[in-house]
């Protein structure tokens, strides 16, 4: 019997160093891939510019939302997976305005597929039974009638199914569903969460005591 | 062996000593900062922070 050996062509072994200019582009690689993964399916931030969330919101909030809860969003398509629950009463949800799909809205589910959502001067009843959120304001003692906008005197309407009626905490100030309809399931982004920043440009100071907040 | 070019007992000691030397000459603090790993991944890790941190309006 003999013996042969063979001669391995010289090829890059898997422990021969890297350069640092590859090190670093992989590494800002992988940073960017991990920002949009937690991005996408873990938990997205926002800030508030507008006040129709108030005073549960406030301008200058910054928010983390879930985005896991109603399920994961595939890309390029409608489907969820891993869906945690579906949207109830009362959850503050982050949704694509269905007039602009390239602004975000952030309102409260008052109508679930099913409901039968009516305004009656100011009071919002869900399947004939008035609805009463603790964090809704009304900065207006005036009632709009009907026939010059549906802020005060809305429907009755049946929320469709895979559909939601949305309303902004802040009623006589929030463009909401009253004014431009429901939003589908695959118009939802996710729930906020929690304020981790707030920051009142009036006055140039921190709102420290609304960092940590829960959004309920 | 022959004892006449046997090496002396600190031998290995002082060629290490030098090739230090030699390294700490050959790399600045910018170099040695560069290739740090500790750095890389600090910077990989804030970057990541701050693409997730980064908000987007929400009306």
């Amino acid at each position: 019997m003999t013996e042969t050996t063979e001669t391995l062509p010289l090829t890059r072994s898997a422990s021969e160093p890297k350069s640092v200019f590859r090190e670093y582009l992989e590494s800002i690689l992988w940073a960017l891939v991990l920002a949009f993964i937690i991005r996408s399916c873990v938990v997205q931030t926002y800030e508030i510019p507008s006040g129709s969330m108030e005073e549960t919101l406030q301008v200058g909030d910054y928010l983390l939302v879930n985005k896991f809860l109603y399920g994961i969003k595939l890309p390029f398509s409608d489907q969820r997976i891993l869906k945690v629950r579906n949207p109830v009463h009362g959850d503050v949800m982050v949704f694509e305005y269905p007039e602009d799909r390239s602004k975000d809205f952030i309102k409260r589910v008052v109508g679930v597929p099913g409901d039968e959502i009516a305004v009656r001067d100011k009071q919002v009843y869900v399947n004939g039974v008035a609805y009463r959120n603790p964090h809704e304001v009304h900065k207006d003692a005036g009632v709009i009638p009907r026939e010059a906008s549906p802020r005060d005197n809305f429907g009755p309407v049946r929320v469709p199914a895979g559909s939601y009626f949305m309303m902004g905490d802040n009623r006589d100030r929030s463009y909401d569903s009253r004014f431009w309809g429901f939003i589908r399931d695959s118009d939802i982004k996710g729930k906020a969460l929690v304020k981790y920043w707030s920051w009142d440009s009036g006055s140039a100071r921190v709102r420290w005591d609304r960092l940590g907040r829960l959004i309920e | 062996m022959n004892e006449e070019f046997e090496p002396s007992a600190d031998f290995v000691e002082k060629v290490m000593a030098r090739v230090h030397q030699y390294e700490a000459e050959k790399f600045s603090f910018l170099n040695w900062l560069a290739a740090s790993r500790p750095l890389r991944y600090a910077l990989a890790g804030g970057g990541t922070v701050f693409g997730v941190l980064k908000a987007v309006p929400v009306f």
